[in-house]
């Protein structure tokens, strides 16, 4: 009976465990969504020069968490993702706003992938 | 390549303890959910060790669950004969006093050459020389033969066997297992004496030294 007790409190650690690792992955992945969205928004006002180092700083935000993001998610989407980012700060860079609307759409598409992936829903189940 | 060595080390040893842990009987007899088990970990543990882009986590992470479910199912199962029935079946009889039933047969979808040559395979070729034949929960095919089609035993044909005794391995390879020395009530001074006897200089020159709960020894020595 102790091995089957055991067996019962590893699954109900696993089960927390991930339960946990939904509301860490969620809270990281909105942070980095809202230093995204700043960086855009400065470019929206046409204030790149605000809009460049926000970016740069949300993508070493994004790059700090790769011990993180290589142990929970795919590498496809993690390089996915990453590729998102280069593409806006291209843009950014570039000032071009009408492009850095599209790559940033683009990579806010990628980041609630990421986040959706891992929230428990019929969807992501099935 | 060092991260698929690695990978590879890890799994080997997550499915190494867990089907340790889920008992012998799992690599020859297995029941349906130790079946699944078995059948998944195997594909489970192949996908992250051949594409290194998936989080290995991906694969340890339902080997761990399998096998704490494989373990708690298999310990419910102990205590209600209910859920034994739900998750394993039971036992099903094939061929009573000598004919074969049918419609069991065709419950079990066991067809009339798979049971020939599970009983040809048992050294029987008469299905009239079957007085029962089970058809268990992990597929295997139990048979019992009619009184007169069994083998007559020491007792029926009057003959006063001894019982076997079971024989413990006292040196191995010239390394001596105090333990089961121990087990059998001896000592390193019985071994010397024993060795001297079977004119063996010391326990490292001893392939195998066996000694029977009835006291009979068995030595090889190391050849060459």
């Amino acid at each position: 009976m102790k091995k089957e007790i055991a067996a019962a409190i590893i699954l109900i650690a696993l089960f927390a465990g991930v339960m946990v690792n939904i509301k860490v992955s969620g809270n990281i992945i909105l942070s980095l969504e809202d230093d995204v969205t700043a960086a855009y928004e400065s470019a929206r006002n046409g204030d790149f020069d605000r809009a460049k180092p926000q970016l740069d700083a949300a993508i070493e935000h994004w790059m700090s968490l790769d011990g993180y993001t290589h142990i929970f998610m795919r590498h496809s989407e993690i390089n996915s993702t990453t590729e998102a980012y280069f593409q806006l700060k291209s843009d950014i860079y570039a000032e071009d706003i009408g492009a850095a609307e599209g790559s940033y759409s683009l990579l806010m598409a990628d980041l609630d992938s990421l986040m959706t992936m891992e929230q428990i829903s019929f969807g992501s189940i099935f | 390549m060092a991260i698929i060595f690695i990978r590879t080390v890890i799994l080997y040893f997550a499915i190494l303890i867990s089907m340790r842990v889920m008992g012998k009987r799992q690599l020859g007899e297995l029941e349906i959910s130790e079946f699944i088990v078995a059948a998944l970990i195997a594909d489970l543990a192949a996908t992250p060790l051949q594409d290194i882009g998936i989080p290995l986590l991906n694969g340890l992470v339902p080997i761990v669950i399998m096998f704490c479910l494989e373990i708690i199912i298999a310990g419910l199962n102990m205590h209600s004969v209910k859920l034994r029935k739900l998750t394993y079946g039971r036992p099903e009889m094939i061929i009573k006093n000598g004919k074969i039933l049918r419609d069991a047969m065709l419950k079990n979808r066991f067809t009339l050459d798979e049971l020939m040559q599970e009983l040809r395979a048992q050294g029987l070729t008469d299905t009239s020389q079957v007085k029962y034949a089970v058809l268990e929960t992990n597929g295997q095919l139990s048979v019992i033969l009619n009184s007169a089609d069994q083998p007559a035993t020491a007792a029926q044909m009057g003959v006063d066997g001894s019982d076997v005794s079971y024989a413990h391995i006292i040196i191995n390879e010239g390394r001596i297992l105090d333990k089961n020395l121990a087990l059998l009530g001896r000592d390193r001074r019985w071994l010397t004496n024993e060795l001297k006897r079977q004119n063996v200089g010391s326990a490292d020159d001893v392939y195998i030294l066996t000694l029977s709960e009835d006291g009979s020894v068995f030595c090889q020595a190391k050849e060459g």
